[in-house]
């Protein structure tokens, strides 16, 4: 896949996987695995992106004797979801059309 | 590997970073083996888990190359044909001020000399009066030797007048 489509796939991906809830890496990694493999160093390139993009907000608790960093959507982060649905909503318009083209000339 | 170790060699390899930023990167990989510990996984396994450190680092260097560049440096490439004719034409322009910028390096390395030398200068003179004087001084003592010998004759010769 295009490095820049995946890249912009796998951000949207993780303010999914926090849109709902805060959320905290591991657990991201977890909710995202079903769909896309996520490793530790691209979750920690995307979060440190979303974070420079006000997309998203970190604050840091205490959870078992040890510190964990907790990450929590904002309107922006919201926002970019909004049009990557839209986004996707025309591309698979287009998408239809091609396999539509496809199937009758096959 | 164990936690700590790992921990300790990912440090270790990423000591060329922002110091803030590697301590940053260390913290999250440790977060993410105790969240797995948390989850049941061994130590052992949560480390396994996380993948190579060589792999981690491979991708944090492809991260902060700008595209195009492949490896973070520009590989040589052939020169093209106005590439070389522009430098011949311009060669009257580049070789002298080379050659200059030559000249200046080497006036500035003998610039360096030029204290050395002067305290040597200083030093020579004495040298030189040190060598004279010893062979002035055993010029004099020869001469003293033959002054005090001709006198002993000349008394003996006196001497022997007085008494024959």
């Amino acid at each position: 896949m295009d490095i820049q489509l995946k890249r912009g796939l796998l951000d949207v991906c993780v303010l999914a996987a926090i849109q709902n809830e805060e959320s905290y890496g591991y657990k991201i990694i977890k909710d995202v695995a079903p769909y896309v493999k996520l490793s530790e160093s691209t979750l920690y390139t995307i979060l440190k992106r979303l974070e420079l993009a006000s997309m998203l907000t970190v604050r840091t608790a205490e959870h078992g004797g040890r510190l964990r960093k907790y990450y929590r959507i904002t309107n922006a982060g919201r926002g970019r979801i909004e049009d990557f649905k839209e986004e996707w909503r025309e591309v698979m318009a287009i998408y239809k059309f091609v396999i539509k083209e496809d199937s009758e000339n096959g | 590997m164990d936690k700590q170790k790992f921990i300790s060699t990912l440090k270790r390899r990423l000591a060329r970073l922002p110091r803030a930023e590697a301590s940053e990167r260390a913290n999250f990989y440790s977060e993410m083996i105790d969240d797995r510990i948390e989850e049941g996984l061994s130590e052992r396994e949560a480390v396994a888990e996380i993948g190579s450190i060589d792999k981690i680092v491979a991708q944090i260097r492809a991260e902060r190359v700008p595209r195009g560049a492949a490896g973070g440096f520009r590989t040589a490439r052939k020169m093209r044909g106005w590439e070389i004719a522009v430098m011949i034409i311009g060669s009257p322009v580049w070789i002298p001020l080379l050659l200059a910028a030559a000249a200046v390096i080497l006036a500035l390395y003998a610039a360096m000399w030029v204290p050395v030398v002067a305290l040597w200068a200083v030093e020579l003179p004495f040298f030189i009066m040190a060598f004279i004087s010893k062979y002035l001084l055993i010029g004099c003592v020869q001469a003293t030797r033959l002054a005090l010998t001709l006198t002993k004759k000349g008394a003996a010769l006196l001497g022997r007048r007085s008494n024959g």
